[in-house]
């Protein structure tokens, strides 16, 4: 306490080391774990049986809910007749699937490093175009994230029905858990995501084949078509496509296109693989594709032969029915039937997870194109890109609270975005064959040409058939969100374009004619002695000590004390501010001084800087009010002088009977 | 365009008068109107019939619930016999009342200047004795504007019951409505006042009139005992008190206490009186209390007269089922009928309307004194204390909410702070006769001494009998308050002292030895350049650029820039920051400039304006982190040196595509 007391105070030499951390910081530490340094960001390089693991959670997750959403389209017109089409339709869509691969293995070998959708229409189209890639791909993952946990809580819930009216608040649980987990890094690590893929696999596997074992002996069960809260059925016939309209079938057809998302996954992640990377990643991608397309295919065989008719709220799922059908109610049935269900809800789960690696990465490749938001590129406290991280999880949670966590009203805003950047990105690989004419390009043009058709035909299908349930959300916010996006970068490109310009000369100008020094005084204190002694260490042309008086009698008794204190040498001046907005007569001081242009001003504020929080309430904010008005002036440089004060006074006097205390008597 | 690219801008002479309002500023002006500067404080001079209806509304309006707060408490409990026991209640307030005007009659003498309950315990007793006055009369006028604007509602609704549901979201709207006004700066001025305050004591003075002819003549209705939603009688006993206990009857007294709020309102405002002050105040205030007690007394007599019961919802109120029985239903009745209404729910408006005089004038003093924020010191855009005016309707407007703007539920509450400080004022000025022994003190003692005793001996009924029913929060609120408001005036003079010590020494202390500058620099730019600009022109020991490196390979790059703009003779400081924290690495650079405790540092950041607000979100605020890291160190200097973007489209030329 005694050595505070004699100006000024050093900082105790000691001390130097000796700077704590911030409380929040340490809340940060606790909750996050402690801080990465930059140089420990791993580049983990996948063998196949993991790198499938990592990547195909997304797409073979898909496979959970495609069949029900054809049987969802179908049964309600055509009834039962949805049965005989519903395999067909699938099929159709592994075709497409088939294309899709050999596409993307395309893609594989001429982007080895990194052919996201974003950089092969960057590539090849500009980046322009790649906004619209970006744009879907963006809408894309938030529905992702949305669509997956959805399916996740409806298997959930189908196993536990009490579970059901906590639908929303389960689904937003996961998006934080997720969330939670990738702020403190979780890490693409192989077993982490290799238990619950190769799970849920084994699961499906073992569902089929004892369907298969089941359909073959003959005894595979029928669904009951009689329980509560089925799809009404609606009437087929005997005609072409069984009465159902072209319409329809397009619409289930457009509806399977969930089922091959996140077939680009690998493409975008080759540089992940071991060498030789493109030979590991195509080979990848033909097994993940033949995976799905035999889940895909098996389930919705079973679900045609046993006639399972979608419920009306989604719940339980159609795959829970089929599960329960084929393992039957024995007590193995039923150990088979929660198995399926907990690897179903931990891939869904998972494939929401892929997306918060995706997402925080391509808006971080859009940000340092200056499309996105700066802040977006920053790498948080456990080299995540947490800005990115948390932007997802806030925008899922929306749309989750949108739809009430259902995934039927989710799906028809899923795919468009998806088959857009397919579209896109075949597209790109196209005009890339054109361009550099490598050997066995006219093989890749066909490929890549055809994939670009197939996926535009689907996306515009999709775009039709299910504008008026939804997609024309999706349809209006992607051209949106791209105007906005080349808008956010026509500003970066005008700021940097005027900051850099002339920059060498700029750094290298004289300095201006003059210096003034302006001391803002309120009273005579320890505060104002700090910013008068901070103040002559500058050496200015001109020093000021200037009083704003709003209170007149305030004032008269400053100067009385200026005198008194012997500071004769700076002269106090004393500004009237018969309207009491001080912080505009401070403004209007600095803009006379400043006007000549030739003239330098410091604007030194004292600062108190109390112990805690409460103390701070007690006064008011004058000295920012007058820091943010003159900000608006050139060549007006804010001063922040700051004074601490202690942490306990102890000698303060009792209240009670203290002379010294100051009274003021009534007005 | 051109001319933006020279380095350094100097501001054209021509703009230098031209600053243009912030459009906060300009919205402000136009729901406030112009600002009026600090010599307009007016000091109005009122005469007696002005001074009467600015300072009687509170006073008055009381008696426009505190009959029907009586029946309230006795109708359940003895029945019809409650009629018997009105006027006698309403008899011995008004004897309270007779004691209180007498007394205040000697405040207003002793204390011409400002009388306050505040002021005049501060100067007898000390200044923590004055804290509970002042947080018993604040509470009180939080009280006034919640149950006013309550009993204005419950007047509104009765004339309009389709309006009963919205009674709180009225109630509210009031609160509004008078804020709204008074941050406007609404006068003291006797017009506005005059008006409904006559207004409604005429309408009285018509009801008793209309009230006491009827009865000579023997006409008086009596009212319909078989409504719906009537309080539900009790049984009459026999005895002295009709069988009402003692406690009930207190308690009764109690609950009819809240018609002599407001009877202070004079005292506190002597010097607005035309001279002699303190004789007009003094007549005037006799003039109210006989008013009042004319009032309170005649609407007594008359429900007790007529038998009405209050509802237990307490609409319609008991005025208004008075004012409905005795003018009747015909034409000229009912016409009469809504006036009274209008006139009651005026008065009250009013009543609130006198709080926001008195609370932030209350607060201010306080304040002056250290013992509430400072902020509330402030005068606002319109000379008015405006942050007392928000704190008093935030404050009023939770517990309108809270009791569901019940002025039943209000009573309780309102009483205790009320006669809690006319005792401190009271007792106060009792002790002022015995210390100053002025000519005739002695008579001064017994008045003031009795007035006291009798306050002190309400307030006690009013807690022990109400204590269940809402007093609680009151008792336990105002000590709460008190040590509060102790340990802010603690913080405050803390503060104060260590500012103070030794001012002279630290105002003419020698410089430190070494001044180093620190330009942070994020990349070379414009803005970067105009801080260096700056730095130069402040002539330091040592100056240096610094670039904290969170990212390496930009860096590098800004490193190879220097080298290569040839900006060698300002030697560039990269610091690594592996960690990403920028402030934090910052906070360690300056901090080890600063560890020999000889040296002032200044540091430097280049800040960029942005034009709009949506600009700026495109960007972090690192600078603005850095400077709250470093606001922990002492003789760490930050500096925002500015730079501002061009208006309008300066770079069109700017094609995406050639990214």
């Amino acid at each position: 306490m005694v050595t505070q007391l004699a100006p000024p105070q050093p900082l105790p030499p000691s001390g130097r080391l000796d700077l704590p951390e911030s409380r929040a910081f340490r809340w940060k530490n606790r909750l996050l774990g402690r801080p990465l340094h930059t140089d420990q960001l791993e580049h983990e390089r996948l063998g196949k049986p993991t790198a499938l693991a990592v990547f195909a959670s997304d797409n073979l997750s898909s496979s959970a809910y495609a069949t029900e959403e054809i049987l969802h389209v179908l049964v309600p017109v055509i009834g039962l007749a949805a049965f005989s089409l519903v395999v067909p339709i699938t099929g159709a869509m592994l075709v497409v699937l088939g294309f899709l691969i050999l596409s993307y293995r395309q893609t594989i070998k001429a982007y080895p490093s990194a052919g996201g959708a974003y950089v092969v229409t960057r590539d090849n189209f500009g980046p322009t175009a790649a906004q619209v890639a970006g744009a879907s791909l963006l809408t894309d993952y938030i529905l992702t994230v949305a669509v997956s946990t959805a399916a996740g809580t409806a298997a959930l819930t189908s196993a536990f029905r009490d579970l059901q009216p906590y639908t929303v608040q389960i689904a937003i649980g996961f998006v934080i858990l997720i969330a939670y987990g990738n702020l403190r890094g979780v890490r693409e690590s192989g077993k982490v995501f290799a238990v619950p893929t190769y799970f849920f696999m084994g699961n499906m596997a073992l569902l089929i084949t004892v369907g298969l074992v089941r359909f073959l002996m003959g005894d595979l069960p029928h669904a009951d078509l009689s329980a509560e809260g089925l799809l009404e059925l609606g009437e087929g016939s005997d005609a072409i496509l069984y009465g159902a309209g072209l319409a329809v079938a397009l619409k289930a057809f457009a509806s399977a296109g969930t089922a091959v998302t996140g077939v680009e996954a690998i493409s975008n992640g080759v540089s992940a693989f071991k060498v030789p990377e493109w030979k590991n990643a195509r080979t990848t991608l033909v097994v993940m594709g033949s995976c799905l397309g035999v889940m895909f295919l098996g389930l919705s065989m079973l679900a045609a032969q046993m006639e399972v008719v979608p419920f009306e709220d989604g719940i339980p799922t159609v795959i829970s029915q089929v599960g329960d059908l084929v393992y039957g109610g024995g007590a193995v049935g039923t150990i088979l039937y929660f198995s399926l269900q907990a690897g179903t809800m931990l891939i869904l789960v998972l494939a929401a997870n892929t997306s918060f690696a995706d997402f925080p990465r391509l808006a971080s490749f859009q940000a340092e194109d200056s499309f996105l938001p700066r802040q977006l590129t920053k790498r948080g406290h456990r080299l995540v890109f947490s800005n990115g991280v948390i932007t997802l999880s806030l925008a899922a949670i929306v749309v989750l609270l949108g739809t009430g966590a259902r995934v039927q009203r989710l799906i028809p805003l899923y795919a468009i975005g998806v088959f857009l950047s397919f579209t896109l990105s075949q597209a790109g690989m196209t005009r890339h064959h054109l361009r550099l004419k490598e050997p066995g390009w006219r093989v890749g043009l066909a490929i890549n040409g055809i994939g670009a058709v197939l996926s535009g035909v689907i996306c515009i299908v999709f775009a039709v058939e299910k504008f008026t349930q939804g997609a024309w959300m999706i349809v209006i916010l992607i051209p949106v969100m791209v105007v906005v996006l080349l808008r956010l970068h026509h500003q970066y490109v005008r700021e940097e374009h005027e900051l850099v310009e002339d920059a060498q000369r700029a750094a290298s100008a004289p300095i201006l004619r003059r210096h003034v020094v302006l001391v803002f005084v309120d009273s005579i204190d320890q505060s104002s002695a700090r910013a008068i002694q901070y103040a002559r260490t500058l050496t200015p042309d001109e020093l000021r000590a200037v009083h704003i008086a709003a209170d007149q009698q305030q004032a008269a008794k400053l100067a009385d004390d200026w005198r008194r204190l012997g500071l004769a040498r700076l002269p106090l001046e004393i500004v009237d501010c018969p309207d009491r907005r001080i912080d505009r007569a401070a403004l209007e001081l600095v803009a006379e001084i400043v006007a000549d242009g030739q003239t330098e001003v410091s604007i030194l504020l004292p600062r108190r800087l109390y112990r805690r929080a409460w103390h701070k309430l007690l006064h008011d904010r004058t000295a920012d009010a007058i820091a943010e008005a003159v900000a608006g002036l050139p060549h007006a440089n804010v001063t922040v002088v700051p004074y601490h004060l202690q942490r306990s006074v102890t000698s303060v006097p009792r209240v009670a009977g203290d002379a010294s205390a100051p009274v003021r008597t009534g007005d | 365009m051109l001319t933006r690219a020279a380095p350094p801008r100097p501001l054209p002479p021509g703009t230098l008068v031209e600053l243009p309002e912030e459009p906060t500023y300009r919205l402000k002006r136009r729901l406030l109107g112009r600002p009026l500067h600090t010599d307009q404080l007016a000091h109005e001079r009122l005469g007696k019939p002005t001074a009467l209806a600015v300072f009687a509304s509170d006073n008055l309006s009381s008696s426009a619930y505190a009959t029907e707060e009586i029946l309230h408490v006795l109708v359940p409990v003895v029945g019809l016999a409650a009629f018997s026991l009105v006027v006698p209640i309403t008899g011995a307030m008004l004897l309270v009342l007779g004691i209180l005007i007498l007394s205040y009659r000697q405040t207003i003498k002793a204390y011409p200047s400002a009388g306050g309950a505040y002021v005049v315990t501060r100067d007898n007793f000390g200044i923590v004795p004055a804290q509970v006055a002042g947080v018993a009369l604040l509470l009180g006028y939080v009280l006034t504007v919640a149950v006013s604007v309550a009993a204005g509602a419950a007047a509104l609704t009765s004339t309009f019951e389709a309006l009963h549901p919205y009674r709180v979201g009225i109630a509210c709207a009031f609160v509004a409505v008078i804020l709204f006004g008074n941050l406007r700066g609404v006068r003291e001025s006797g017009k506005v006042f005059a008006v409904p305050t006559y207004f409604f004591m005429l309408n009285m003075a018509v009801l008793i009139g209309v009230g006491l002819a009827r009865f000579l003549t023997g006409d008086l209705p009596t009212a319909d005992l078989e409504q719906e939603g009537l309080v539900e009688l009790g049984d009459p006993g026999t005895g002295l008190l009709l069988g009402a206990s003692a406690f009930l009857v207190m308690r009764a007294f109690a609950q009819g206490g809240a018609a002599v709020t407001g009877v202070e309102a004079i005292s506190n405002g002597v010097p607005a009186f035309k001279p002699p002050e303190w004789r007009n105040a003094r007549s005037t205030l006799v003039v109210m209390g006989a008013a009042l007690g004319v009032m309170f007394f005649g609407l007594s007599a008359l429900a007790a007269e007529m038998q009405v019961v209050p509802h237990e919802d307490g609409v319609p109120t008991v005025i208004s089922e008075i004012g409905g029985l005795v003018y009747g239903d015909g034409l000229v009745g009912q016409v009469l009928y809504l006036c009274l209404q209008a006139g009651t729910t005026l008065i009250l408006i009013l009543a609130a309307n006198t709080s926001y005089a008195d609370f932030p004038r209350l607060a201010n003093f306080q304040a002056g004194d250290s013992f509430l924020p400072r902020q509330l010191t402030k005068r606002g855009h319109r000379l008015v204390f405006s942050n007392g005016m928000l704190a008093l309707s935030a404050a009023s407007l939770v517990l309108v909410i809270g009791t569901g703007a019940s002025v039943q539920r209000l009573i309780p509450m309102y009483a205790i702070g009320v006669f809690l400080s006319f005792t401190m004022s009271q007792a106060g000025m009792t002790r002022h006769h015995l210390r100053l022994k002025e000519p005739g003190w002695r008579l001064g003692v017994v008045i003031n001494g009795v007035g006291a005793a009798v306050c002190a001996l309400v307030c006690a009924i009013v807690a022990a009998t109400q204590f269940t029913r809402g007093a609680w929060v009151i008792v336990v609120v105002v000590p709460i308050l008190v040590v509060l408001l102790l340990r802010l005036h603690r913080q405050y003079v803390a503060e104060d002292v260590e500012l103070e010590r030794d001012v002279h020494a630290a105002a003419t202390a020698p410089i430190m030895r070494r001044h180093v500058v620190l330009v942070f620099i994020d990349q070379l730019d414009r803005s970067s350049a105009r801080a260096i600009q700056y730095a130069r022109s402040l002539t330091p020991d040592d100056l240096r650029a610094v670039h904290v490196a969170a990212d390496e390979q930009a860096a590098a790059e800004l490193a190879d820039e220097w080298r290569r703009l040839g900006l060698a003779r300002l030697p560039l400081e990269l610091v690594e920051c592996p960690d990403r924290r920028v402030p934090r690495a910052a906070l360690e650079v300056v901090a080890a400039a600063l560890a020999d405790g000889q040296t002032e540092v200044s540091v430097l950041i280049p800040r960029r304006l942005y034009r709009r607000a949506w600009h700026r979100l495109l960007h972090d605020r690192t600078a603005d982190d850095i400077a709250e890291a470093l606001a922990r160190l002492a003789h760490a200097n930050v500096t925002f040196v500015p730079y501002h973007f061009a208006e309008g489209e300066a770079v069109d030329t700017v094609d995406v595509a050639a990214l």
